[in-house]
């Protein structure tokens, strides 16, 4: 059945989304369901079932008259022009065809994307933190250094600014490099489409892997709301205060990057997946293959506003923090943030009910 | 291998479709599979051209649609034929009682007959 529905979902991708032709695709899906199932219970093999039901399906320009769809017509009679068409649909999975939407992606293709698009979304969290954590450098070896005094002070906390410069560069160059892996994929970003089970796939892969990034999220915002506990305990610590303070401080900055790089990670994993459910135009049935799709089509600006929160957040709170150094009132942005969050959220919903 | 002829039958997958709701309302698949069954399997109507007779008559108020709950508890769409649809299959059962009368008196049983001897 699932074919079937692939089948029929392709045929109709580049008409236009409007009541008649939702009307018209439920109408027929119901039709060869029904004859698949009665198929199927004469005792018709499921591949010669859905061969059947495919087979006699007929036409879709026989409906163009009646849903008012001839404008669309002579596109599909085209070749598809858009580059690398070579690639054959393979073994009848993709009943990609022609269409105004431009290529249409392949199942396999769509997995490398997303696969660079995640290793690409864990180097660049990696940058971050190790940008983040550079100024350990400095700030712990000085106070290693202070236990010696003398020029070995000064030795020690020259090595910790190499640290710094090194896991700065190191940082740097995870983040460039995050940029090139996803090079090659520019021309994801439009000119192309994706098929009924493209859609259903990245659908079903964002909603599993939806509560473990939520997790990862809850935690980092946690690391952040606590990275100064370490701090304030190792400072109270009178022996050697001068080292421990400046461990302490250290400690912050792992904290808060570890932190950073779990929401940053959180917040980017399904850029790519959600990406391709916008590809296809909204005003067609290919917009609306899926709930997801939907949702993501509508709001487009508010979804793209929720991506960027939680990081946004972050940012705000350790540039307020560590400029002014009130912790003990800083955390507020978070029980606030997060309001603010589900009523945006909640806009969002009403958005896509009206 | 002579097969039916769509441009002869297009014109009366209407009247096919009418004819049989006049006993009682029915759903699309149930429609197309009778159809097959009353002609042993000789003419078998595409999904889309049946859609698109029964936009095309619930247009012009020939049928009129309702969705039902079917045996198996899925909601389907079944169709009712109206008084307008009535009179419509009578205009049309009419007008093939004369195409086939005319027709017929051009179609010689068992083969080609010469028109000068039938002039005779």
């Amino acid at each position: 059945m699932e074919t079937i529905r692939n089948y029929l979902e392709s045929m109709f991708r580049a008409m236009p989304n409007t009541p008649e032709v939702r009307r018209a695709k439920d109408e027929l899906l119901q039709m060869m369901e029904d004859k698949y199932t009665e198929l199927l219970s004469e005792g018709m093999t499921e591949n010669a079932a859905v061969g059947t039901v495919i087979s006699e399906f007929g036409n879709l320009d026989e409906l163009s008259e009646t849903l008012g769809i001839s404008r669309f017509l002579p596109v599909k009679a085209e070749p598809v022009s858009a580059g690398g068409t070579d690639k054959a649909p393979e073994d009848g999975k993709t009943f990609s065809q022609g269409s105004a939407q431009g290529r249409t992606l392949l199942l396999d293709e769509v997995k490398d994307y997303l696969k660079d698009d995640r290793k690409s979304c864990i180097f660049r969290s990696l940058g971050i933190f190790c940008c983040i954590i550079s100024v350990c450098g400095p700030i712990v070896f000085s106070g290693i250094g202070s236990i010696f005094g003398g020029g070995l002070e000064d030795f020690i906390t020259m090595i910790g600014v190499i640290l710094m410069f090194v896991l700065g560069i190191l940082g740097v160059l995870l983040i460039v490099y995050s940029g090139k892996i996803q090079k090659p994929w520019k021309y994801m970003h439009r000119g192309v489409s994706i098929d009924y089970s493209t859609a259903m796939y990245l659908e079903e892969l964002i909603e599993t892997e939806g509560p473990k990034l939520s997790m990862i999220r809850i935690v980092g915002i946690i690391l952040c709301v606590l990275c100064w506990i370490p701090a304030a305990i190792f400072g109270t610590i009178r022996f050697m205060n001068d080292l421990f303070s400046n461990i302490g401080a250290g400690f912050l900055f792992v904290m808060a990057g570890v932190g950073v790089m779990m929401i940053v990670f959180a917040g980017s994993y399904h850029t790519a997946a959600r990406r391709l459910l916008r590809a296809n135009d909204r005003a067609t049935m290919g917009g609306q293959f899926t709930k997801m799709q939907r949702e993501e089509n509508e709001n487009v600006t508010k979804t793209g506003i929720l991506s960027v929160y939680w990081p946004t957040v972050t940012c705000i709170y350790l540039c307020w923090s560590f400029l002014t150094f009130h912790w003990y009132k800083s955390w507020l942005i978070w029980p606030i943030a997060a309001i603010i969050h589900s009523v945006i959220k909640m806009n969002v919903k009403a958005g896509r009910k009206q | 291998m002579a097969g039916i002829s769509s441009d002869i039958i297009r014109g009366y997958n209407d009247t096919m479709i009418l004819y049989l709701l006049l006993d009682r309302p029915s759903y699309g698949y149930e429609i197309s599979r009778t159809i097959r069954m009353m002609t042993d399997g000789k003419y078998a109507m595409k999904e889309t051209t049946l859609y698109s007779a029964f936009t095309r008559m619930e247009k012009n108020g020939y049928i009129n649609s309702f969705s039902m709950n079917a045996e198996n508890g899925k909601r389907r769409t079944y169709y009712r034929i109206t008084e307008n649809g009535k009179a419509y299959y009578e205009e049309k059962r009419t007008e093939w009682e004369l195409t086939k009368d005319v027709v017929e008196r051009f179609i010689a049983p068992g083969g080609v007959r010469k028109i000068t001897e039938d002039r005779k």
